[in-house]
C-alpha cells in the first residue's frame, strides 16, 4: 500500500507543479536570506579588520619608539607618554579582544547586530562596566532582519500548512474519501502514509535548499559535518511539528477552509502571540533589576571615594605591602594614586555588579526556561546558539573580556609599583586575548525535544483513532 | 444596502470563529493593558528616585574645584511618555539615561534590549502589538469570504435577479467588514484614555495624541478591509481569498519591514562604534575637517581676547582667562561631535528613508513609523533628547567654566565652588514636539496611508462596477 501511496502522491504533486513551486520559494526565500545573513556577517568582519589594522599601525609606531628607546636613541614626546611606561601601554595600547563570527553566523542574526564585537579593556578603567551596545539605528533592531533564522522559524510553518491544510479534507470534499474507504485499507493508515509521504518530500526539499544555499553562500560551514547534521537534524523535527500539528487539525477538523483558518490561527499563536506574551509576562514577573539604580549606587561609591581620595593610598598599600616595598612611598606619581582609588573603586563597586549580574542572570535564566512553552522560541534560541549569536554568547564574551583585562592588568601593575620598563621583550610575551566558544550549541537536544512534542501532540489527539480503524468517522 | 450591511452583520454574530477572534484580542489586549500600566509605573518610579538621587549627588557633592565636578558629570534622564504604555516603539533598544562630563559627548546607555534575552526579539505583547499585527487578522477574518461566499453558495445570482447592483453590494459587504472592527477599536482607545486619564504622573498625556494615533489605526484597517474585499471580489473561491489576503498580511507586517532593514543597511551602513570614536579622536587632535586645531584656535582665541580688551597679558584681563578657554574649548570638541553625530543622524535619516520609499510595498511601515513618532517612542524622538542632553551638558559646562572664570583669578590653585552654588545648576528638561509638529512631520508617511486607501479603493469601485 505503501508504495503505491508513494507512486500516487508524487504523481499528484508533479502534476499540480507543487514540487517545483515548493522548490523554487524555499531556494529563493533561502538564498536571499543567507545573502543578507552573509552580509551581516561580512559587515562584522569588516568592523573587525579596520580595528585591527588601527591597532596594528599603532603597534608599529609604537615598536619603533621602543627601539628606539632600548638603543638609548633619543625619542619625542613628553616622558609619562612614552610606551617604556607600563601604564602608557595599559591605557594607550591596549589589546583588543575580538569575537569573530563562527562559520554559522550567517544563519542567525541573534543578538549579533546590537553588540560590539571587539573590546580594549584599558588597565584600569570601568572595565567591569563596560557597554557593550554597537551602534545601530534603533528602527532595525525593532523590525529584525530577514536571516535564515526568521525563514526557517516564521515562512517555512506557512508553507508547511499551505502544503498540507487539505490533505484529508479536499478527498472528503471531492467525494473521493466514500470511494477510498471502500478500499481495504485503514483510513488512519492511509492518511499517516500521505502525511508522512509529504513530510519526507517536503523535509528533502528543505534540506537539499538549505544545503545548497550554505554551499553557495559558506563552503567552509561543510567542514563542521557533525554540526551540519545537527542543524539538518533541527530543521527536520521543526518541520515534524509542523507536520503532525496539521495532520491532527485535518482529522479533528476535516474541513479545507476551516482547517486553513484553523493552522494560521495555531501558526499565530505559536509563532507571535505565545513568545511575546511570554516575553511580556515574564518581564512583569521576572523584572530586569534596574541599571538606573545601579547607576545611582555606583555614583554614591564614586562620592565618597573622591572624599577619601587621599586615605585610599595607604590602605591600599596596606593591602598590597609586595609592591610598597618596591617603591618611595614619598614618590608616587599619578598613576600609582589613579591606580590604587580605581582598584579602590572596582573593590567597592564588585558587589553590586555581581549582585546585578546575579539578578539578570537569574532573570534570563527563568525567561529562557519558557522556550519549551514554544517550538518557534525553541528553535529560535537553538538557531542563535548554534550561530554563535545567542544572548549566552555574548554574556560569555563579556566575562572572557573582563577575565582578559585581570590578566593584562595582573601583567602590566606590577610593572608599574616596581618602577619597570616596558620592553620589547614585554610585548612579545604580554597577554593576548583569544576568544573561545565555551557554550554548548544543544541543538541535537533541541531536535529530540521537537520529536517528543511532536509524538505527544500526535498520541495526545489521535490516540482514539488510532484504535478505531474506523472509516465512517472520517467521513462524516 | 443597509440590509446588506445588516444581513452581514447578523450572520458575523453568530460566527464563532469572529467571536473567539475577538474574545482573545480582548484577552490579549487586556494583559497587555495590565502588564503595561504595572510596568509604566514601576519604570516611572524608579526614573524619578534616579533622577532626585542623582541631583541629590551632585547638590551635595561639596566644595569642589568646577572643573573636577565636571568630570564627576552627572546624568541626564529620558521621560517616561505616557503613550508609550500603548506603543513601546524603539525605547528597549535605546537607553534611557546619557552620562554628562567634561570634554566627551556620551551615548545613551545600556539599553533594556541589551539585558534581555533573545526572546524579546519576537516582540514584546503590548497594545500596539495586539493593534498593528492581530486586527488586522479580524478584519481578514471577516471579510475573505465576503464575496465569495456569495458565490460558492450560489446567492450571487439570487441578489442580482432582486436588482442590486454591484457596487452597491460590495460597498455594503465593505462596510460591514469595517463596522465591528471601528466599534471593537473605538472602544479599545476609550478604554485606554481612561486608563491613562487615572494613572498617576502620567507625563505629557494628551487626548489629542491618542485621537491622533486612533485616527492612524482606524485608516489602517480601512485599508486592510478595502484589500481584503476587493482580494475577495477578484478571487474564485473562499480559500483562495483567505491565502491571498494573508499572504498580503505577511508581506505587509514581517516581510517588507525585515527586507527594508537588510536594503537600509546594505545602501546606508552605520559605523562601529570604533570607527565612530576613531573619526572624533582624529577631528580631536587635527581640528575640525582637518584644519583650526585646538592648539590653533586657542592661540586665536588668545590674541583676539587680549586685542578686545586691549590689554598685553591674560594676567590683565578683567577674568580668570582659564575658564574662559576651558569654556570655548569645550565648545570647540563640541563642534567636532556635533560634526560627526550630524553624519550619523544623517545616516539613520537615510535608512529610515530606506523604508518610507519601501511603504510602496506595506503601509504597515507607515504606520508603524507614525504610531511611534505620536507615542513618543521612535528614533526620532530619541534623537531630540540626545540633542537636548548635549545642549544641557553645553550649559552645564558652561555654568561650569564661567564660574572658575568669573570667580577665580588666573593661575590660582585650589580654588572651589562653594556647594550652595552647585544647587543654582538649572536642571535638565525635556519636553517631547507637539501632536502637530509629529503630523507636520509625517506628512509622508499619512501620503502613504492616504495613498494605501484610495487606490485599492477605486480599485474595488471598478471591479465591482465590471461584476
Amino acid at each position: 500500500m505503501f508504495l503505491n501511496n508513494l507512486s500516487h502522491e508524487i504523481k499528484l504533486l508533479l502534476r499540480s507543479q507543487w514540487l517545483l513551486v515548493l522548490f523554487i520559494s524555499t531556494t529563493i526565500l533561502f538564498a536571499f536570506a543567507a545573502f543578507n545573513g552573509n552580509k551581516n556577517v561580512e559587515k562584522r568582519l569588516n568592523d573587525i579588520s579596520k580595528v585591527t589594522e588601527g591597532l596594528q599601525i599603532q603597534d608599529s609606531t609604537m615598536l619603533s619608539t621602543l627601539t628606539k628607546i632600548e638603543k638609548g636613541e633619543a625619542v619625542d614626546g613628553p616622558s609619562w607618554r612614552l610606551p617604556s611606561d607600563p601604564m602608557t601601554i595599559g591605557y594607550r595600547h591596549p589589546r583588543l579582544a575580538i569575537m569573530n563570527p563562527n562559520e554559522f553566523s550567517f544563519i542567525a542574526t541573534g543578538q549579533s547586530d546590537m553588540y560590539t564585537h571587539f573590546k580594549s579593556p584599558t588597565v584600569y578603567g570601568n572595565n567591569f562596566a563596560l557597554d557593550y551596545s554597537e551602534m545601530i539605528n534603533p528602527v532595525q533592531l525593532l523590525f529584525g532582519n530577514f536571516d535564515l533564522a526568521f525563514v526557517i522559524i516564521y515562512i517555512l510553518p506557512l508553507l508547511i500548512i499551505s502544503f498540507t491544510f487539505n490533505i484529508l479534507s479536499k478527498e472528503k470534499e471531492l467525494g473521493t474519501l466514500r470511494l477510498l474507504s471502500a478500499q481495504p485499507l485503514s483510513m488512519i493508515n492511509w492518511l499517516l502514509q500521505k502525511t508522512g509521504i509529504r513530510f519526507l518530500i517536503f523535509n528533502l526539499i528543505s534540506i537539499v535548499s538549505l544545503l545548497f544555499v550554505i554551499a553557495f553562500f559558506s563552503p567552509n560551514s561543510f567542514g563542521d559535518g557533525f554540526s551540519m547534521f545537527g542543524l539538518v537534524a533541527l530543521l527536520s523535527a521543526y518541520n515534524l511539528f509542523w507536520f503532525v500539528l496539521s495532520c491532527v487539525i485535518n482529522i479533528k477538523v476535516n474541513n479545507s477552509a476551516k482547517n486553513a483558518l484553523t493552522l494560521i490561527g495555531l501558526w499565530l499563536i505559536i509563532v507571535l502571540v505565545l513568545p511575546a506574551s511570554i516575553n511580556q509576562i515574564g518581564n512583569s514577573l521576572y523584572p530586569v533589576p534596574s541599571r538606573l539604580k545601579m547607576i545611582n549606587e555606583i555614583r554614591l561609591i564614586k562620592k565618597e571615594n573622591a572624599e577619601s581620595q587621599n586615605k585610599i593610598m595607604d590602605e591600599y598599600l596596606r593591602n598590597h605591602p609586595e609592591l610598597a616595598q618596591q617603591s618611595d612611598k614619598n614618590n608616587f606619581g599619578f598613576w600609582h594614586n589613579y591606580f590604587a582609588s580605581e582598584k579602590v573603586m572596582e573593590e567597592k563597586t564588585k558587589p553590586i555588579l555581581v549582585e546585578y549580574e546575579g539578578q539578570l542572570k537569574k532573570q534570563q535564566d527563568l525567561i529562557s526556561l519558557f522556550k519549551y512553552l514554544s517550538p518557534a522560541i525553541l528553535v529560535q534560541q537553538s538557531l542563535n546558539n548554534f550561530a554563535g549569536t545567542s544572548e549566552k554568547h555574548y554574556n560569555d564574551y563579556k566575562k572572557q573580556v573582563f577575565e582578559f583585562s585581570d590578566k593584562w592588568r595582573n601583567y602590566l601593575a606590577p610593572m608599574l609599583f616596581k618602577n619597570q620598563k616596558f620592553t620589547i621583550k614585554n610585548y612579545n610575551e604580554m597577554p593576548m586575548f583569544n576568544y573561545k566558544n565555551r557554550i554548548k550549541n544543544n541543538i541535537w537536544l533541541s531536535s529530540i525535544i521537537l520529536v517528543f512534542t511532536s509524538a505527544f501532540v500526535f498520541f495526545l489527539f489521535n490516540s482514539k483513532r488510532l484504535k478505531n480503524k474506523s472509516a465512517q468517522e472520517f467521513i462524516d | 444596502m443597509r440590509n446588506i450591511i445588516f444581513k452581514e452583520l447578523k450572520e458575523l454574530s453568530r460566527d464563532g470563529r469572529f467571536k473567539s477572534a475577538v474574545v482573545i484580542s480582548c484577552i490579549l489586549l487586556l494583559l497587555a493593558l495590565i502588564t503595561g500600566v504595572n510596568q509604566y509605573k514601576k519604570s516611572n518610579q524608579q526614573l524619578t528616585e534616579s533622577v532626585s538621587k542623582e541631583r541629590a549627588i551632585w547638590e551635595t557633592q561639596g566644595a569642589k574645584n568646577p572643573h573636577s565636578a565636571a568630570h564627576y558629570g552627572t546624568y541626564a534622564f529620558k521621560p517616561k511618555f505616557a503613550l508609550s504604555l500603548l506603543d513601546y516603539g524603539v525605547t528597549k533598544y535605546t537607553g534611557n539615561s546619557i552620562f554628562l562630563e567634561a570634554h566627551n559627548r556620551n551615548e545613551a546607555s545600556f539599553s533594556e534590549a541589551t539585558d534581555q534575552t533573545s526572546l524579546a526579539r519576537f516582540g514584546t505583547l503590548s497594545i500596539n502589538f495586539v493593534l498593528i499585527y492581530l486586527f488586522p487578522l479580524i478584519i481578514i477574518l471577516i471579510g475573505y469570504n465576503s464575496y465569495t461566499k456569495e458565490l460558492e453558495n450560489k446567492t450571487l445570482t439570487m441578489l442580482k435577479s432582486q436588482g442590486v447592483s454591484s457596487v452597491k453590494l460590495i460597498l455594503g459587504k465593505w462596510f460591514a467588514t469595517i463596522i465591528p472592527i471601528f466599534i471593537l477599536t473605538i472602544f479599545t482607545f476609550l478604554v485606554i484614555g481612561v486608563v491613562l486619564s487615572n494613572v498617576h504622573d502620567l507625563a505629557f498625556f494628551s487626548w489629542s495624541s491618542l485621537m491622533t494615533l486612533l485616527g492612524s489605526y482606524l485608516v489602517y484597517y480601512l485599508i486592510i478591509s478595502t484589500i481584503t474585499v476587493l482580494v475577495s471580489l477578484l478571487s474564485k473561491s473562499s480559500g483562495t481569498s483567505l491565502v491571498s489576503t494573508l499572504l498580503i498580511w505577511i508581506l505587509f507586517s514581517f516581510i517588507t519591514p525585515k527586507v527594508a532593514t537588510n536594503f537600509a543597511n546594505e545602501a546606508h551602513p552605520y559605523p562601529s562604534k570604533s570607527e565612530f570614536n576613531a573619526a572624533v579622536a582624529e577631528d580631536k587632535k587635527n581640528g575640525l575637517d582637518g584644519h583650526n586645531p585646538w592648539n590653533e584656535a586657542a592661540q586665536k582665541l588668545e590674541s583676539e581676547t587680549l586685542e578686545e580688551y586691549g590689554v598685553d597679558k591674560i594676567s590683565e584681563l578683567p577674568f580668570n582667562y582659564s575658564g574662559y578657554r576651558m569654556q570655548k574649548g569645550e565648545e570647540h570638541e563640541a563642534q567636532i561631535y556635533k560634526k560627526h553625530y550630524d553624519i550619523l543622524n544623517e545616516i539613520a535619516i537615510k535608512q529610515n528613508k530606506v523604508y518610507g520609499s519601501l511603504s510602496f510595498l506595506s503601509p504597515f511601515i507607515s504606520l508603524r513609523f507614525l504610531s511611534m513618532d505620536v507615542s513618543n517612542t521612535s528614533d526620532k524622538l530619541h534623537w531630540k533628547f540626545t540633542n537636548a542632553a548635549e545642549k544641557y551638558r553645553l550649559q552645564k559646562q558652561e555654568f561650569l567654566n564661567y564660574d572658575i572664570k568669573d570667580n577665580s583669578k588666573y593661575g590660582e590653585r585650589g580654588y572651589t565652588m562653594t556647594e550652595k552654588k552647585f544647587k543654582q545648576l538649572p536642571r535638565f528638561n525635556f519636553t517631547p514636539p507637539t501632536n502637530l509638529e509629529i503630523i507636520k512631520e509625517n506628512t509622508q508617511n499619512i501620503l502613504f496611508l492616504c495613498l494605501w486607501l484610495f487606490l485599492p479603493f477605486v480599485g474595488l469601485l471598478i471591479f465591482s462596477k465590471n461584476k
